[in-house]
């Protein structure tokens, strides 16, 4: 019998400012449709706690809104990196990672999933535009848990 | 040539903090200046949503110290609903008071260990791929998995008592909406190593021992690196003891004399006043007694320290003590003395919790009171980084009509570019090159104040650092990114 592959979800982002709350958005969907078979959290921000967790499974996606990207949202696999934030109390995933690769000699196979956000003022519900950016976002994602074991290969 | 010189963060909205060094064309600084981009906006946000969402809606401007804010908020409520700002049960006191140390805990953990230590561990001239938090784990593993773990143990705390790790819900306007089970206060107790609160507690005094030693070694960096007079203001205690959560507000002079005689912080505009500047976007704090030019103060472990008469735990006690014998009893004005500061605080965050831990009220089922409503309320804590105003008026429909609120890196605004300014003079006038070294200087004195630049939103992807040099019309000669 194969071993289970344990994935888990960060959805990164602050609701108080629109489509900055889209990865939270993500979380909320994939809990309110219940089959998802990954561990879901939400953070603000990433901190170097979350090496201990990420030890702990096979594949990490890291979902967040992005201002930068030319389409509604792009899925690509990350590795370690060192770059840290000058003077901020935050991580990107890819420290978070090295972090982990430093202190418990092992990281996830992982990935970042951007979906593009156009608002970032504060307020609580995502631009339209954004909210079809999710939609597409979760599709694709619903698709990819489907066969976490994919990802390893 | 005139230089200008350019730290800036790049991020998705907003730049979170701005370094500008002007240099004349023989190298002498004419000008600096720390930007930071405040959210004075959700002081608007929040005007006609009730004054009950505020403790839940005002954690929204940060998740590093949500749990300030919440308080805060919540104590400004507690008013409205007549029971402030002494008047909760002792459980809700005493489970507010254990989120709040809680969260002091895991900020200064966080602080020390992944912001402060690379830079005392490595230099300021070390390469900046390894002066940062993995460098400490490739170097010092123990140093960097304490780190974590500090962390971690204090996010329980804030999971146990808020009900969630960020944006909690826990305290609610007269009281709070859960007590501790025996079982969560036992995980807290009883955990088998390292997650028990005596093991953090030990690591708790073994950070302020390494600062002590690094400091021993190091006299002529910590001592004199961006030091300056200053005022220095916080709650305390109303017998003059450190308190976070809540007290009298007091401020001292640079030589200890009292501004501020331990005042009711509900009348805090009698008492500060806020300047505008045309070049920030952050106001600029000041005492009203002494005037916008002299007014200025700091706020933070350093203030703390030097506003209160005595830490109420044994071992922070003691090592408060060898701190105060260091300045012969008047205020440390040190800026690197902040780390040796915050280091004692994170010493008597772990013993408060333990205490409270100890204590039956946890388990009290009287949650809530409440009394005859106002319409106005303000509420003070001390937050990891200073003290923290709120202040909210209602109308007859319980709506927001106004919201004023002074948060710590505002308060240190002042402070952190005298820093900054103290870095140019002594660092950077009069060089031909600027190094990496050199600019770095200018982080550590920013980075002292632990100034929180979070209130904002974050994206993937995005450089953090970006340093631009223009000569005196503006071209710019040199972009670096880090």
């Amino acid at each position: 019998m194969q071993k289970e592959i344990k994935v888990l979800i960060y959805g990164i982002g602050n609701p108080g400012r629109r489509d900055d709350g889209l990865g939270p958005r993500l979380i909320a969907r994939l809990q309110e449709e219940g089959a998802a078979a990954a561990d879901l959290e939400i953070r603000y921000q990433l901190n170097i706690e979350e090496a201990l967790k990420i030890k702990d499974y096979d594949v990490v996606v890291f979902a967040d809104a992005s201002k930068e990207i030319d389409s509604s949202w792009k899925f690509r696999e990350i590795g370690p990196s060192e770059t840290i934030a000058f003077t901020t109390h935050e991580m990107s995933p890819e420290s978070v990672l090295a972090l982990s690769q430093e202190l418990y000699g092992r990281t996830p196979k992982a990935f970042a999933l951007a979906i593009k956000g156009y608002d970032w003022e504060m307020g609580e519900s995502l631009s339209e535009e954004a909210e079809k950016n999710l939609s597409q976002a979760l599709e694709f994602l619903t698709d990819f848990l489907k066969s976490p074991r994919m990802a390893l290969k | 040539m005139a230089r200008k010189i350019t730290i800036e963060p790049v991020t998705r909205i907003e730049g979170h903090g701005k370094v500008t060094i002007r240099l004349d064309d023989s190298g002498r600084v004419v000008q600096s200046r720390f930007h930071i981009v405040e959210f004075r906006g959700f002081e608007r946000f929040v005007q006609g949503r009730p004054y009950w969402e505020m403790p839940v809606l005002v954690e929204r401007l940060c998740g590093i110290c949500p749990v300030s804010h919440h308080l805060a908020a919540a104590k400004a409520a507690d008013v409205i609903v007549g029971v402030g700002p002494d008047g909760l049960t002792p459980t809700a006191e005493k489970m507010r008071r254990l989120m709040h140390y809680g969260q002091m805990f895991q900020s200064h953990a966080l602080h020390f260990f992944h912001l402060a230590s690379p830079d005392l561990l490595f230099g300021a001239d070390a390469d900046p791929a390894i002066r940062n938090v993995i460098g400490v784990a490739l170097k010092h593993k123990d140093l960097a998995v304490q780190g974590v773990l500090m962390r971690k143990f204090g996010q329980e705390i804030i999971l146990a008592t808020a009900g969630k790790k960020i944006h909690g819900t826990g305290a609610i306007p007269g009281g709070i909406n859960k007590n501790l089970s025996l079982e969560e206060r036992d995980s807290f107790l009883k955990a088998p190593d390292p997650m028990n609160v005596d093991k953090m507690i030990g690591w708790a005094q073994g950070a302020v021992d390494f600062f002590k030693d690094f400091h021993q070694k190091n006299k002529d960096l910590i001592d004199g690196f961006a030091a300056f007079p200053s005022n220095h203001l916080s709650l305390v205690r109303k017998d003059g003891g450190l308190d976070f959560y809540h007290g009298v507000l007091r401020a001292v002079d640079a030589d200890g004399k009292k501004i501020l005689n331990d005042v009711d912080y509900r009348n805090y505009l009698d008492y500060v006043g806020e300047e505008v500047k045309s070049w920030s976007y952050m106001k600029f704090p000041y005492l009203r007694s002494l005037g916008k030019t002299d007014g200025w103060y700091r706020v933070g472990p350093l203030a703390r320290l030097n506003t209160s008469d005595f830490i109420p735990t044994p071992l922070a006690q003691k090592e408060f003590e060898v701190y105060k014998a260091y300045t012969k009893g008047k205020p440390n004005n040190m800026t690197l003395h902040s780390h040796w500061a915050r280091l004692i605080e994170l010493l008597h965050s772990g013993e408060v919790i333990k205490e409270l831990l100890l204590d039956p009220d946890l388990q009290g089922e009287a949650l809530l009171k409440k009394g005859r409503k106002a319409h106005e309320g303000v509420g003070l804590v001390e937050a990891p980084r200073g003290t923290l105003f709120h202040h909210y008026r209602i109308n007859g429909d319980d709506q927001v009509t106004m919201a004023n609120l002074i948060v710590s890196t505002t308060n240190n605004n002042e402070p952190m570019n005298r820093a900054v300014h103290w870095v140019a003079k002594n660092i950077l006038e009069k060089k031909p090159e600027i190094t990496e070294g050199m600019l770095n200087r200018v982080e550590i004195a920013i980075r002292a104040y632990d100034p929180c630049l979070s209130c904002a939103t974050h994206a993937l992807g995005k450089m953090p650092l970006e340093v631009e040099l223009y000569d005196s019309r503006g071209r710019l000669l040199d972009c670096k990114k880090k």
